[in-house]
């Protein structure tokens, strides 16, 4: 191997070793207060699916387990604020490595909370007989692509803002847009829900240039916040 | 100002030309010293002077306007993760999560450092009173702030930095804990390959441990050099309550006016002439709080302002 190979794979191992630090560090911020609450948000949905074993239970179940993930990359966003991002300024990792970490975590909530709604239906489709797994799969790929739109808006806010307060305002938004979204669901007429499941349906008929253009999409607005995100935090003063 | 360039010894922190703006209308302004290796160099300056900015700025913390930051010989903003591997940093309050338990607080930074240390670490917590499992199930926030000060220290001293930067480390400590903190910076630079900036309030810390003072104030160095020429380089005068008005003022370079007479700082090289123009002066080592204070003071000939 010559030596500028070996420079080179050096410095994808250095590079490699600053972005899982600042992962772990990403990580324990989140989980400072304990870990044993998080099992619990995760398992809570599937109560309530099998308490309700109806529509508006699993749209329920979903919106909370969605929620739940994209609640967690908030959160990280307010406790960089709260510890004064004092130690992340100390480390020795590169800001676009510690904003790119972020990312990576939000990506893995999101495919997370995807199997997590996988999961939700295939319990719905045992629990209810007339439950169509299949109909119901496209939800699946509707957290994944909410909890990334979470990620894309909200970590270059979370790094934009100072305030604490302003973030806490910002989650309880989020929520409430999430509540009334379920709340509109369950009360809008059926037949406007059933041509809305009607567009996921002819979408889901034509799935492999739909996935491929939305994946497209996905991974080039992921990329534009990434973008905003590390030029905000590069900028960033304390 | 007077400058002061190492010639043999390497440098473990150079600043040149530094400068930064603030909205709010203050300026750290063509900020330039160098630290050699193996020294310890005391930051002072008035409250607001820009002692927190400097160390902001080594720290890339805040963005420089202008000028050159190279900790031991690299460029802090281009080799950033290379100077932070070796950087020690206390600051006055503490950058550790408030809540975290002490007994985690090893397990979150050690990963950070490639070089760190784990027994080194620990017996800094045994010689710090940290140690134990009273000790470590308490939280960042429950510890006192001579405690944060020390727990963050330990950090600093465990993974072979080169160069310790600590911003007022002594003042949430006693006279014990400071004269400790004194000996272990002492220690920690016997080596010649390990250096130290602190800024204090404290000068009694200065007068015992720096070995070099670099002077803030207005935004503006003052002075950067050996601490023996900082204290040579000024020269108290006092005289009666008239005698003030007589001084050449231009080499006053501050004064303050009592009931029975005046204290005024001049420079060494100003004494002659300062005491042909009112003979009869009394002269007076000038101690680092005599040049803070009076450097901070206006005068015009009647005295402070």
């Amino acid at each position: 191997m010559s030596s500028v190979a070996r420079g080179a794979r050096a410095d994808m191992q250095s590079r490699g070793h600053a972005l899982i630090s600042a992962m772990r560090l990403d990580l324990v911020y989140l989980f400072a207060e304990g870990v044993f609450q998080y099992p619990l948000i995760i398992l809570m949905p599937f109560v309530f699916l099998l308490a309700f074993r109806n529509d508006f239970g699993y749209m329920l179940s979903v919106s909370m387990e969605t929620y739940s993930f994209g609640a967690l990359i908030v959160t990280m966003a307010v406790v960089d604020v709260q510890s004064g991002y004092r130690l992340r300024a100390l480390m020795p990792v590169a800001r676009h490595i510690q904003v790119l970490s972020r990312y990576v975590l939000g990506l893995m909530m999101a495919l997370i909370a995807s199997v997590m709604v996988a999961l939700l239906n295939l319990v719905q489709s045992l629990a209810v007989s007339d439950w169509s797994l299949a109909a119901n799969m496209p939800m699946t790929v509707g957290a994944l692509l909410i909890v990334l739109a979470i990620v894309t808006i909200w970590i270059p806010l979370g790094y934009r803002s100072n305030s604490v307060n302003g973030l806490q305002v910002g989650l309880l938004v989020v929520y409430v847009i999430f509540l009334a979204v379920l709340l509109m669901w369950s009360e809008l007429p059926h037949g406007f829900t059933a041509s809305v499941l009607g567009v996921f349906a002819v979408l889901g008929s034509h799935a492999v240039p739909v996935a491929v253009v939305g994946l497209a999409i996905a991974v080039a607005l992921y990329a534009v916040s990434y973008a905003i995100s590390a030029r905000i935090y590069q900028r960033k003063e304390w | 100002m007077t400058a002061f360039t190492p010639q043999s010894t390497p440098t473990a922190l150079s600043v040149t030309g530094v400068t930064k703006h603030y909205d709010s209308g203050f300026t750290l302004e063509d900020v330039t010293f160098d630290l050699p290796a193996g020294y310890i160099m005391g930051l002072i300056g008035p409250n607001g002077a820009g002692k927190s900015t400097l160390i902001k700025l080594i720290l890339n913390m805040i963005r420089r306007d202008a000028g050159d930051i190279h900790v031991l010989g690299l460029d802090n903003l281009e080799d950033e993760e290379a100077v932070k591997e070796q950087l020690g940093v206390v600051f006055d309050s503490s950058y550790l999560y408030e809540q975290w338990k002490v007994k985690d607080v090893e397990r979150i930074v050690a990963p950070l450092y490639p070089t760190w240390n784990h027994d080194l670490y620990q017996r800094r917590l045994v010689d710090f009173g940290l140690a134990g499992k009273e000790n470590g199930s308490k939280r960042i926030k429950s510890l006192s702030r001579g405690m944060q000060m020390k727990l963050m220290l330990a950090i600093a001293l465990s993974h072979d930095a080169k160069l310790l930067i600590l911003d007022e480390p002594t003042s949430g400590l006693d006279v014990l804990a400071r004269d400790e903190l004194m000996d272990l910076l002492h220690a920690y630079i016997e080596d010649g390959e390990h250096s130290v900036l602190f800024s204090t309030h404290i000068t009694a810390d200065l007068e015992r441990a720096a070995d070099f003072i670099t002077y803030i104030t207005g935004g503006r160095l003052y002075f950067t050099g050996p601490k023996d020429e900082f204290e040579e380089s000024f020269k108290l005068v006092k005289g009666g309550p008239d005698e003030l008005a007589q001084l050449p003022a231009d080499m006053v370079l501050g004064s303050h006016v009592y009931e029975t007479g005046f204290d005024a700082l001049v420079r060494g090289e100003n004494l002659a002439t300062v005491m042909r123009a009112v003979p009869g002066l009394a002269v007076e080592r000038a101690s680092i709080d005599d040049i803070i204070r009076l450097t901070n003071t206006r005068h015009d000939n009647k005295g402070v302002l």
